[in-house]
């Protein structure tokens, strides 16, 4: 297992792969453009080169034009996420590509059709903390190519193109503008925001730490470890450089989560947002109660124009407490009050009121019910 | 002469919005089926409401584009291939998918043509031409992209482009956004987004000064009626509104809207400053945050941001759905909001601008007794009105 940092230029480092971010190029850029430039030549380390923002049609040529300037030959790879400039850098480079897919690709065959469509040139797949340790085992398991994971620093929470900081504060002539955030709404607290030249960045309170797990990672057979080490300290990068790693996470001075790891529940509570109860809409629904008069009539909105309600037909009533009747129809008034024997065109059918009921009860036809 | 305008696409969340829309002039409707997309809390659709839907749709002229937009987890793919056969049998227009695992089966077992979710933040022809590459026909710009980006990446690449027009607005990049994952435990890219962007933050800089009680990425709503000649002329050819959670009176009246505006361009060559007017008194009448054109035609500023804590703000209220009527007697109405007899109501008609005013001055129940008010919830009758349609809404002015 090898480790991945960004560079700094304050600070040595011991990681097997250095990420050149630049203020121009990545969301949280670390020196400028020209400087990157001027230290791949000047030195024989070889860096990955980090494309993380995304580019509009609009500004496309100017990237375009910029990166050109880069010497692409002392470059180790590149690191790119938008798509447009995946297409971009297959196109108009030779650079091994490693593609991010932390915002978006976190299933099997999506990652396999990356894996397969970019052939020789991709480099390395980085992978979503989305995912669990099982989804990263079977992943391991069918894909050859190099994997990466973040282990340790900021979670991303969004990137907005907007400016939502400087609206709100008198900014200087530097161009950053780093912000602490508290929802009033909620007991979450302590988001690290940055505006920059890209836009917006929000990050969560808690920071991410699967240090702990690094036998686990090991195991699954994840290659390359990203420790973000962006806004490390002096003490925090001394540290890392001599992977002190109790100490690292000791020193850190922001809370740590161990985020996904373990198991991905962030669709469990999807169910309860509906009332399953009434989710029965089926060739059995007839339509629903939606008057009742009580002691009189009820009336019946009708959704199904493939069979007309009959006299004699035996219905199933399901209340939205989820409490099932049944009853058998001996008389249908259309809106006009003309009794009928079947509806036609109605939309509104009433039925002499047959129990105890309310709006909104589901009306199916007992033939066809299905039980769910 | 008249001259060739976009599609236009509206939300349906549930079938009666479906129908809703397609009444008041959509177009092409897009909806979801239980699983799947990014709208779990909407009521979406099962396979008999889908059936119903495209049939319906078709018999309309309409079009039905399913969305599987969803960044699925291997287990979310359960059941796919089934669903995928059943959209094919019900003979559904396409599918709107941001997942390249999904375009790649989809693509290997279907031949229903494939659009690129927005959810994809695709802002590029570069970007566009890859998608192209693994078999999308239309692309769905990333709601970051104007007008003229749109023009240029359907002239690079010859695909399709559909564009957002109107309706609520991320200020993240689509896809981009973990708030809810993170604070709420609910995977906003599964369907399960809190919309914690639309909450009150403090915020404190560098050098300690503190904004509190702000709701600082909260973005304003898009509208975009006047620009649909440029939207027209760029070549675009689907023009969306965001909304499938949103009111039944939204699903009716904003695509009545649009569709009017898409009709006044095609037969004159131009929307006037007076249709301008019209449609904005139209769209201030249905719920919604301030309105703000976005990105579509200078990219969105301080001035995008809706800085206010959420809140209702429309002139009108809905006040029921008509379900039937007794020709030249009576008018069942599913009462939404309470009103009483001497209220003055809308009658929102299908194709024609002009809505109908009316007083209402009796109502009864469904036993034809009197009614002294009409209460939410109830199905009552009011008095027959030319001009009225099955399915019509009814609405009235705030605080009379």
């Amino acid at each position: 297992m090898k480790f991945v940092n960004y560079f700094n230029e304050d600070f040595k480092t011991s990681a097997d792969d250095l990420i050149l971010s630049t203020y121009e190029f990545s969301r949280h850029g670390q020196i400028s453009f020209y400087d990157a430039c001027e230290l791949i030549s000047n030195t024989e380390q070889q860096f990955i080169f980090d494309w993380d923002i995304l580019v509009s049609e609009e500004e496309f040529s100017k990237f375009e034009n910029l990166f050109s300037k880069l010497d692409q030959q002392r470059l180790q790879a590149i690191r790119v996420q938008d798509v447009g400039v995946l297409q971009y850098v297959l196109d108009k480079t030779n650079l091994p590509i490693q593609l991010v897919l932390e915002s978006g690709n976190r299933n099997l065959i999506g990652i396999k059709k990356w894996s397969q469509m970019l052939g020789d040139r991709l480099d390395r797949l980085i992978l979503s903390p989305e995912l669990d340790k099982e989804e990263l085992k079977q992943i391991r398991s069918e894909i050859n190519c190099p994997l990466e994971v973040l282990v340790f620093g900021k979670i991303l929470l969004f990137y907005s193109p907007r400016k939502l900081l400087s609206p709100q504060f008198e900014k200087g002539n530097d161009e950053h503008l780093k912000v602490s955030g508290k929802s009033e709404e909620s007991p979450h607290r302590g988001f690290s925001l940055i505006e920059n030249s890209h836009g917006t960045f929000m990050y969560n309170p808690k920071d991410l730490n699967l240090i702990p797990y690094f036998d686990e990672i090991n195991d699954i057979g994840i290659d390359y470890c990203r420790i973000d080490n962006r806004d490390f300290s002096k003490e925090t990068a001394k540290y890392l450089e001599k992977k002190q790693f109790e100490k690292l996470i000791s020193s850190h001075p922001r809370p740590l989560i161990k985020g996904f790891f373990h198991r991905n529940k962030t669709d469990v509570l999807f169910k309860k947002l509906k009332n399953q109860k009434l989710l029965i809409k089926d060739q059995s629904y007839v339509g629903n109660i939606v008057d009742v008069i009580k002691e009189k009539q009820i009336a019946i909105n009708l959704a199904n124009k493939e069979r007309p309600l009959r006299l004699g037909d035996e219905l199933i009533l399901l209340t939205p407490e989820g409490k099932r009747k049944e009853f058998q129809i001996e008389k249908l008034k259309n809106l006009s009050g003309d009794f009928v024997a079947q509806t036609t065109d109605e939309q509104l059918i009433l039925i002499p009121y047959p129990s105890n009921l309310s709006i909104k009860t589901a009306v199916y036809w007992k033939d066809s019910f299905q039980e769910q | 002469m008249t001259h060739s305008v976009p599609e236009l696409l509206a939300p349906a969340g549930s079938l009666e919005k479906l129908k809703m829309a397609i009444n008041y002039g959509a177009n092409a409707v897009y909806l979801g089926g239980q699983k799947y997309g990014l709208r779990s809390a909407a009521d979406n659709f099962t396979s008999w409401e889908l059936k119903e839907a495209t049939s319906f749709a078709h018999s309309k002229g309409a079009l039905v584009y399913v969305v599987l937009n969803s960044f699925l987890h291997d287990s979310d793919f359960e059941g796919i291939e089934a669903f995928l056969s059943e959209l094919a049998e019900f003979n559904v227009d396409a599918v709107i998918v941001s997942d390249l695992g999904m375009v790649s089966l989809i693509s290997s077992i279907s031949d229903i043509p494939i659009h690129l979710s927005t959810q994809a933040s695709c802002i590029s022809s570069y970007g566009a031409e890859f998608w192209k590459k693994m078999g999308i026909t239309r692309v769905i710009l990333g709601r970051e992209a104007t007008i003229e980006e749109g023009r240029l990446i359907k002239e690079k690449t010859g695909l399709e482009v559909e564009m957002f027009i109107h309706g609520s607005m991320c200020m993240s990049y689509s896809g981009h956004c973990v708030i809810s994952n993170y604070t709420q435990g609910r995977d906003s890219n599964r369907g399960g987004c809190a919309h914690s962007c639309r909450f009150e933050y403090s915020l404190t800089d560098e050098k300690n000064n503190t904004v509190n009680s702000i709701t600082f990425m909260s973005s304003k709503d898009l509208e975009g009626v006047a620009l649909i000649p440029e939207f027209a002329k760029a070549g675009i050819d689907s023009i969306k509104v965001e909304g499938r959670m949103k009111s039944i009176h939204y699903a009716g009246a904003v695509p009545k809207v649009y569709s009017q505006a898409l009709s006044e361009y095609k037969n004159k060559n131009e929307i006037d400053a007076n249709f301008i007017k019209w449609a904005s008194e139209q769209l201030n009448k249905v719920s919604h945050r301030a309105y703000h054109s976005g990105n579509l035609s200078e990219k969105a500023d301080e001035k995008s941001i809706f800085s206010e804590r959420e809140s209702e703000d429309s002139d009108y209220v809905i006040v029921g759905q008509i379900l039937d009527f007794a020709k030249d007697k009576s008018i069942a109405l599913q009462v939404r909001t309470g009103f009483k007899p001497g209220d003055k109501l809308e009658l929102v008609r299908f194709s024609k601008r002009d809505d109908i005013e009316f007083v209402v001055n009796k109502i009864t129940n469904l036993k034809d007794e009197h009614l002294e008010k009409a209460n939410p919830g109830r199905v009552v009758l009011i008095p027959w009105i030319d001009g009225v349609e099955r399915s019509n809404l009814i609405r009235m002015r705030k605080e009379q």
